[in-house]
């Protein structure tokens, strides 16, 4: 299954109409961009939760702050890159790079954004059987989704692989 | 991801229609509070809650609307 459909002719739109625009001037344009769209969902059986690992895959720009290089948030092109964070990682470790979203929510409570101890509550109830290691983490500003599909779906799908969650929760923001 | 059961939640019925994500719930909360209000866990959890719980159901599903503001 694709995970765009008629990627081409969505690439082609972007690129003669947004991204040539973008180009020209050096100024975004969003009446200008081709939104992406799926007219076939994917198909999969469900999981019992409370026997499954679960990945949280957030897309808020979260990334600990004394540790890695924050997101290239002010990029007019996006950041298609991936942070990896411990699930158990204490919020004052971690800051958030991303200039498309107003911050007052997540810097005043980040659960609003990552339940990281929501979800270690829903594991000590029973909910969820346990948590994968890692959150994978990116700034959700990302126009180009064909970029999207080769460098950071691929990174994600790394992930996934390696930590063998059977289920995934992604909180976009 | 084939092969992992996945759910999402988001506060843009538009673009989460759009992308036919299997799992998905829809709320009327604001653009960087996708899971509630801040010091609202109660509202977080319920939020939350709603959404894993389809992940014990075959994709693909509708998307659920949650009243959550």
């Amino acid at each position: 299954m694709e995970i765009l459909e008629d990627r081409d002719r969505w690439q082609a739109k972007f690129g003669e109409g947004w991204l040539a625009h973008y180009q020209q001037t050096g100024q975004t344009d969003f009446k200008q961009y081709p939104t992406p769209r799926n007219r076939t969902a994917p198909t999969g059986p469900g999981v019992d939760l409370t026997r499954s690992r679960l990945v949280f895959i957030t897309s808020a720009g979260g990334y600990l702050r004394e540790e890695q290089e924050p997101f290239d948030a002010p990029n007019p092109l996006g950041d298609y890159t991936t942070r990896l964070f411990p699930a158990s990682t204490p919020f004052y470790r971690l800051a958030y790079a991303h200039t498309h979203y107003d911050h007052v929510a997540i810097d005043q409570d980040p659960q609003v954004q990552l339940p990281l101890r929501h979800l270690e509550d829903l594991v000590v109830e029973g909910v969820i059987g346990e948590l994968a290691p890692s959150v994978i983490s990116f700034m959700g500003y990302q126009p180009d989704v064909s970029r999207v599909i080769d460098e950071l779906i691929p990174a994600v799908v790394e992930v996934v692989r390696v930590e063998q969650p059977r289920a995934a929760l992604l909180v976009p923001a | 991801m084939s092969g992992i059961a996945s759910v999402m939640t988001g506060w843009n019925a538009g673009k989460t229609r759009s992308v036919a994500p299997p799992r998905a719930t829809i709320t009327n909360l604001p653009r960087g509070a996708t899971l509630g209000q801040p010091g609202d866990p109660a509202q977080q959890r319920r939020v939350l809650e709603a959404t894993l719980a389809l992940l014990a159901q075959d994709a693909p599903l509708e998307p659920v609307y949650l009243e959550e503001s």
